[in-house]
Protein backbone atom coordinates (compact mmCIF):
# COMPACT_ATOMS: atom_id res chain seq x y z
CA UNK A 1 0.00 0.00 0.00
CA UNK A 2 2.82 2.45 0.72
CA UNK A 3 4.20 1.97 -2.65
CA UNK A 4 1.42 2.90 -4.33
CA UNK A 5 0.93 5.99 -1.89
CA UNK A 6 4.29 7.08 -2.79
CA UNK A 7 3.59 6.53 -5.97
CA UNK A 8 0.22 8.48 -5.71
CA UNK A 9 1.51 11.10 -3.81
CA UNK A 10 4.63 12.24 -6.64
CA UNK A 11 1.93 11.62 -9.40
CA UNK A 12 0.11 14.44 -7.91
CA UNK A 13 2.29 16.90 -6.91
CA UNK A 14 3.99 16.72 -10.14
CA UNK A 15 0.74 17.00 -11.89
CA UNK A 16 -0.78 20.02 -9.81
CA UNK A 17 2.51 21.65 -10.11
CA UNK A 18 2.00 21.65 -13.82
CA UNK A 19 -1.63 22.35 -13.39
CA UNK A 20 -0.48 25.88 -11.51
CA UNK A 21 1.50 26.67 -14.28
CA UNK A 22 -0.69 26.57 -16.79
CA UNK A 23 -3.35 28.34 -14.83
CA UNK A 24 -0.92 30.86 -13.56
CA UNK A 25 -0.20 31.71 -17.62
CA UNK A 26 -3.43 31.71 -17.93
CA UNK A 27 -4.56 34.61 -15.50
CA UNK A 28 -0.91 36.47 -15.83
CA UNK A 29 -0.01 35.14 -12.30
CA UNK A 30 3.92 36.04 -13.05
CA UNK A 31 4.76 35.36 -9.48
CA UNK A 32 3.62 31.42 -9.49
CA UNK A 33 5.22 31.68 -13.42
CA UNK A 34 8.36 29.58 -13.28
CA UNK A 35 8.87 31.36 -16.72
CA UNK A 36 8.40 34.72 -17.07
CA UNK A 37 7.18 34.20 -20.35
CA UNK A 38 2.98 33.30 -20.53
CA UNK A 39 3.07 30.60 -23.64
CA UNK A 40 6.10 28.55 -22.20
CA UNK A 41 4.79 28.48 -18.87
CA UNK A 42 1.27 26.97 -20.49
CA UNK A 43 3.35 24.48 -22.50
CA UNK A 44 5.59 23.38 -19.51
CA UNK A 45 2.49 23.24 -17.26
CA UNK A 46 1.44 20.99 -19.44
CA UNK A 47 4.06 18.89 -20.19
CA UNK A 48 4.35 18.21 -16.63
CA UNK A 49 0.68 17.32 -16.23
CA UNK A 50 0.53 14.44 -19.23
CA UNK A 51 4.35 13.56 -17.91
CA UNK A 52 2.84 12.70 -14.85
CA UNK A 53 0.05 10.65 -16.09
CA UNK A 54 1.86 9.19 -18.50
CA UNK A 55 4.35 7.35 -15.38
CA UNK A 56 1.98 6.81 -12.76
CA UNK A 57 -0.24 4.41 -15.61
CA UNK A 58 2.53 3.23 -17.54
CA UNK A 59 4.88 2.27 -13.88
CA UNK A 60 2.24 -0.21 -12.69
CA UNK A 61 -0.75 -2.18 -13.34
CA UNK A 62 -3.80 0.04 -11.46
CA UNK A 63 -6.26 -2.33 -12.04
CA UNK A 64 -4.83 -5.35 -10.27
CA UNK A 65 -6.29 -8.35 -9.24
CA UNK A 66 -7.85 -8.73 -6.11
CA UNK A 67 -6.23 -8.62 -2.75
CA UNK A 68 -3.05 -6.15 -4.33
CA UNK A 69 -2.72 -3.05 -2.78
CA UNK A 70 -4.64 -0.31 -4.05
CA UNK A 71 -5.69 3.21 -2.81
CA UNK A 72 -9.15 3.56 -1.09
CA UNK A 73 -11.40 6.98 -1.73
CA UNK A 74 -11.01 8.31 1.70
CA UNK A 75 -6.62 7.75 1.09
CA UNK A 76 -7.13 9.53 -2.43
CA UNK A 77 -8.46 12.80 -0.90
CA UNK A 78 -6.47 12.62 1.69
CA UNK A 79 -3.37 11.87 -0.32
CA UNK A 80 -3.95 14.47 -3.14
CA UNK A 81 -4.59 16.90 -0.70
CA UNK A 82 -1.37 16.84 0.75
CA UNK A 83 0.16 16.17 -2.46
CA UNK A 84 -1.73 20.17 -3.58
CA UNK A 85 -0.66 21.93 -0.50
CA UNK A 86 3.09 21.12 -1.21
CA UNK A 87 2.62 21.90 -4.36
CA UNK A 88 1.73 24.96 -3.66
CA UNK A 89 4.03 25.55 -1.01
CA UNK A 90 7.06 24.63 -3.50
CA UNK A 91 5.86 26.60 -6.17
CA UNK A 92 5.17 29.56 -4.19
CA UNK A 93 8.55 29.56 -2.61
CA UNK A 94 10.36 28.52 -5.97
CA UNK A 95 9.06 31.33 -7.78
CA UNK A 96 9.49 33.55 -5.14
CA UNK A 97 13.33 33.04 -4.90
CA UNK A 98 12.97 33.39 -8.91
CA UNK A 99 11.16 36.89 -8.77
CA UNK A 100 13.03 38.52 -5.91
CA UNK A 101 14.90 40.76 -8.07
CA UNK A 102 12.97 40.81 -11.36
CA UNK A 103 9.73 42.54 -9.20
CA UNK A 104 7.84 45.73 -10.91
CA UNK A 105 6.18 47.74 -8.47
CA UNK A 106 3.09 45.75 -7.31
CA UNK A 107 -0.43 47.68 -7.54
CA UNK A 108 -0.91 48.13 -3.46
CA UNK A 109 -4.69 47.69 -4.07
CA UNK A 110 -4.59 44.44 -5.60
CA UNK A 111 -5.22 41.91 -2.94
CA UNK A 112 -5.66 37.39 -2.98
CA UNK A 113 -4.10 36.03 -6.36
CA UNK A 114 -4.13 39.15 -8.15
CA UNK A 115 -2.07 40.38 -5.84
CA UNK A 116 0.63 38.16 -7.28
CA UNK A 117 0.31 39.47 -10.90
CA UNK A 118 3.46 41.32 -10.37
CA UNK A 119 5.37 39.74 -7.37
CA UNK A 120 6.06 36.85 -5.89
CA UNK A 121 4.11 35.05 -3.09
CA UNK A 122 6.87 35.72 -0.44
CA UNK A 123 7.09 39.34 -1.46
CA UNK A 124 3.41 39.66 -1.25
CA UNK A 125 3.44 37.89 2.48
CA UNK A 126 6.22 40.71 3.45
CA UNK A 127 4.99 43.72 1.95
CA UNK A 128 1.78 43.01 3.81
CA UNK A 129 3.58 42.53 6.87
CA UNK A 130 5.40 45.75 6.33
CA UNK A 131 1.94 47.64 5.65
CA UNK A 132 0.90 45.84 8.81
CA UNK B 1 -36.33 -2.75 -15.44
CA UNK B 2 -34.10 -5.09 -13.85
CA UNK B 3 -34.01 -7.46 -16.85
CA UNK B 4 -33.43 -4.59 -19.13
CA UNK B 5 -31.00 -3.05 -17.37
CA UNK B 6 -29.25 -6.95 -17.36
CA UNK B 7 -29.36 -7.36 -21.10
CA UNK B 8 -28.04 -3.88 -21.79
CA UNK B 9 -25.07 -4.93 -19.51
CA UNK B 10 -24.50 -8.00 -21.26
CA UNK B 11 -24.72 -6.40 -24.81
CA UNK B 12 -22.07 -3.87 -23.76
CA UNK B 13 -19.80 -6.45 -21.78
CA UNK B 14 -20.15 -8.60 -24.85
CA UNK B 15 -18.07 -6.23 -26.81
CA UNK B 16 -14.53 -6.98 -24.94
CA UNK B 17 -12.46 -8.11 -27.02
CA UNK B 18 -13.92 -7.18 -30.29
CA UNK B 19 -11.54 -4.35 -30.38
CA UNK B 20 -7.90 -4.53 -28.21
CA UNK B 21 -7.21 -0.61 -28.54
CA UNK B 22 -10.67 0.21 -26.78
CA UNK B 23 -10.19 -2.67 -23.89
CA UNK B 24 -6.75 -1.09 -23.30
CA UNK B 25 -8.83 2.37 -23.10
CA UNK B 26 -10.91 0.79 -20.88
CA UNK B 27 -8.63 -0.37 -18.45
CA UNK B 28 -6.87 3.00 -18.23
CA UNK B 29 -10.56 5.13 -17.69
CA UNK B 30 -11.50 2.77 -15.45
CA UNK B 31 -9.48 2.47 -12.86
CA UNK B 32 -10.03 4.21 -9.44
CA UNK B 33 -7.40 7.10 -10.32
CA UNK B 34 -7.68 8.33 -13.94
CA UNK B 35 -11.03 10.01 -14.25
CA UNK B 36 -10.94 11.47 -10.80
CA UNK B 37 -7.34 12.51 -10.63
CA UNK B 38 -8.08 14.63 -13.98
CA UNK B 39 -11.47 16.61 -12.65
CA UNK B 40 -10.02 16.90 -9.19
CA UNK B 41 -7.56 18.64 -11.38
CA UNK B 42 -9.73 20.70 -13.23
CA UNK B 43 -11.21 21.59 -10.27
CA UNK B 44 -7.65 22.93 -9.00
CA UNK B 45 -6.80 24.94 -12.14
CA UNK B 46 -10.34 26.20 -11.50
CA UNK B 47 -9.35 27.83 -8.39
CA UNK B 48 -6.13 29.65 -9.40
CA UNK B 49 -6.78 30.48 -13.18
CA UNK B 50 -9.71 33.29 -13.45
CA UNK B 51 -8.82 36.48 -15.43
CA UNK B 52 -10.26 38.12 -13.00
CA UNK B 53 -11.56 38.56 -9.74
CA UNK B 54 -14.87 38.06 -9.84
CA UNK B 55 -15.07 35.19 -12.09
CA UNK B 56 -12.30 33.48 -9.93
CA UNK B 57 -14.63 34.16 -6.70
CA UNK B 58 -18.07 32.37 -9.10
CA UNK B 59 -14.98 29.68 -10.07
CA UNK B 60 -14.08 29.22 -6.14
CA UNK B 61 -17.48 29.15 -4.96
CA UNK B 62 -18.17 25.80 -7.43
CA UNK B 63 -15.37 24.24 -6.58
CA UNK B 64 -16.36 24.86 -2.45
CA UNK B 65 -19.84 23.43 -3.70
CA UNK B 66 -17.59 20.33 -5.35
CA UNK B 67 -16.19 19.46 -1.97
CA UNK B 68 -19.53 19.78 -0.11
CA UNK B 69 -20.97 17.51 -2.79
CA UNK B 70 -18.42 15.27 -2.59
CA UNK B 71 -19.32 14.52 1.12
CA UNK B 72 -22.46 14.72 0.80
CA UNK B 73 -22.94 12.02 -2.08
CA UNK B 74 -20.55 9.98 -0.10
CA UNK B 75 -22.87 9.86 2.29
CA UNK B 76 -25.57 9.11 0.44
CA UNK B 77 -24.28 5.71 -1.21
CA UNK B 78 -23.46 4.29 2.56
CA UNK B 79 -27.49 5.13 3.35
CA UNK B 80 -28.36 2.99 -0.34
CA UNK B 81 -25.81 0.54 0.44
CA UNK B 82 -27.54 -0.34 3.49
CA UNK B 83 -31.04 -0.10 1.52
CA UNK B 84 -30.04 -2.10 -1.43
CA UNK B 85 -27.04 -4.63 -1.90
CA UNK B 86 -26.97 -5.15 -5.49
CA UNK B 87 -24.49 -7.54 -6.39
CA UNK B 88 -21.66 -7.02 -9.02
CA UNK B 89 -22.64 -8.48 -12.48
CA UNK B 90 -19.76 -10.50 -12.09
CA UNK B 91 -21.90 -12.17 -8.86
CA UNK B 92 -24.72 -13.38 -11.48
CA UNK B 93 -23.61 -13.40 -14.84
CA UNK B 94 -20.99 -14.58 -17.19
CA UNK B 95 -18.84 -11.50 -17.67
CA UNK B 96 -15.64 -10.54 -19.69
CA UNK B 97 -13.88 -9.17 -16.75
CA UNK B 98 -11.26 -6.66 -17.73
CA UNK B 99 -11.11 -5.05 -13.90
CA UNK B 100 -10.51 -6.51 -10.62
CA UNK B 101 -13.82 -7.55 -8.42
CA UNK B 102 -14.82 -4.99 -6.21
CA UNK B 103 -16.37 -6.15 -3.10
CA UNK B 104 -18.93 -3.30 -2.31
CA UNK B 105 -22.31 -2.87 -3.42
CA UNK B 106 -22.88 -2.11 -7.23
CA UNK B 107 -25.95 0.61 -6.45
CA UNK B 108 -25.02 3.13 -7.27
CA UNK B 109 -21.59 3.44 -8.83
CA UNK B 110 -18.80 5.28 -6.56
CA UNK B 111 -17.09 6.22 -9.44
CA UNK B 112 -19.83 7.94 -11.44
CA UNK B 113 -21.34 9.31 -8.45
CA UNK B 114 -17.67 10.99 -7.78
CA UNK B 115 -17.23 11.73 -11.53
CA UNK B 116 -20.31 13.68 -12.19
CA UNK B 117 -20.37 15.82 -8.58
CA UNK B 118 -17.15 17.06 -9.97
CA UNK B 119 -18.33 17.74 -13.60
CA UNK B 120 -21.12 19.43 -12.57
CA UNK B 121 -18.66 21.71 -10.89
CA UNK B 122 -16.41 22.20 -13.38
CA UNK B 123 -19.56 23.15 -15.48
CA UNK B 124 -21.03 25.52 -13.12
CA UNK B 125 -17.17 27.20 -12.88
CA UNK B 126 -16.79 27.25 -16.72
CA UNK B 127 -18.75 25.89 -19.20
CA UNK B 128 -16.43 24.89 -22.26
CA UNK B 129 -14.23 22.98 -19.68
CA UNK B 130 -17.81 21.43 -18.67
CA UNK B 131 -18.43 19.95 -21.37
CA UNK B 132 -15.31 18.15 -21.26
CA UNK B 133 -15.76 17.47 -18.08
CA UNK B 134 -19.02 15.40 -18.87
CA UNK B 135 -17.41 13.65 -21.53
CA UNK B 136 -14.65 12.42 -19.43
CA UNK B 137 -17.45 11.28 -16.38
CA UNK B 138 -19.38 9.46 -19.13
CA UNK B 139 -16.56 8.04 -20.14
CA UNK B 140 -15.49 6.60 -16.79
CA UNK B 141 -19.57 5.69 -16.23
CA UNK B 142 -19.60 3.52 -19.58
CA UNK B 143 -16.23 2.06 -19.36
CA UNK B 144 -17.33 0.22 -16.01
CA UNK B 145 -19.97 -1.14 -17.62
CA UNK B 146 -17.94 -2.31 -20.33
CA UNK B 147 -15.14 -3.19 -18.12
CA UNK B 148 -17.99 -5.91 -16.11
CA UNK B 149 -18.34 -3.95 -12.91
CA UNK B 150 -21.14 -2.01 -13.02
CA UNK B 151 -24.75 -2.55 -14.44
CA UNK B 152 -25.83 0.66 -16.66
CA UNK B 153 -28.38 1.12 -14.03
CA UNK B 154 -25.86 1.68 -11.51
CA UNK B 155 -23.63 4.12 -13.38
CA UNK B 156 -26.93 6.37 -13.88
CA UNK B 157 -28.15 6.33 -10.19
CA UNK B 158 -24.31 7.40 -9.73
CA UNK B 159 -24.63 10.23 -12.71
CA UNK B 160 -27.97 11.47 -11.14
CA UNK B 161 -27.33 11.66 -7.26
CA UNK B 162 -23.44 13.07 -8.57
CA UNK B 163 -24.99 15.80 -10.41
CA UNK B 164 -28.03 16.16 -8.08
CA UNK B 165 -25.29 16.88 -5.23
CA UNK B 166 -23.25 19.54 -6.79
CA UNK B 167 -26.44 21.77 -7.90
CA UNK B 168 -28.05 21.82 -4.21
CA UNK B 169 -24.60 22.39 -2.57
CA UNK B 170 -25.09 25.01 -4.95
CA UNK B 171 -28.01 26.17 -3.85
CA UNK B 172 -26.85 25.77 -0.30
CA UNK B 173 -23.89 27.50 -0.79
CA UNK B 174 -25.68 31.00 -2.41
CA UNK B 175 -28.57 30.18 0.32
CA UNK B 176 -25.91 30.18 3.48
CA UNK B 177 -24.36 33.97 1.96
CA UNK B 178 -22.26 35.90 2.94
CA UNK B 179 -19.99 33.41 4.55
CA UNK B 180 -18.73 31.33 1.50
CA UNK B 181 -17.72 35.02 0.23
CA UNK B 182 -16.27 35.73 3.89
CA UNK B 183 -14.14 32.46 3.76
CA UNK B 184 -12.88 33.32 0.56
CA UNK B 185 -11.63 36.58 1.39
CA UNK B 186 -9.96 35.03 4.22
CA UNK B 187 -8.28 32.85 1.97
CA UNK B 188 -7.41 35.75 0.05
CA UNK B 189 -5.75 37.53 3.12
CA UNK B 190 -3.31 34.40 2.30
CA UNK B 191 -2.92 34.77 -1.30
CA UNK B 192 -4.58 31.51 -1.95
CA UNK B 193 -8.15 32.95 -3.42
Amino acid sequence: MAHVAWQYLVFIFIACCGVLQAAAAYSGLKGLMLIPRRLPSFVLGLALVVGAFIWFFSADNRAPPAGWPVLEGAQQVLVFGVAASLAVGSTALVTSLLRRRTDKQPNPRQEGLEALREQGYLQAVSRRWRRG
Amino acid sequence: MLAADARLFLWLNGLVGRWGVVDSIVRVVATDYFVPVALSLALFGLWFGSRSQAQGERQQKAVLSVVVAVGLANLAIVFINHAWARPRPFADHGVALLFYRPTDPSFPSNLATMAFAMAAGVGLANRRVGVLAYLLASAAAISRVWAGVHYPLDVLAGAALGTTATFLCRGIVRMIEPWPSRALRLVRKAYLA
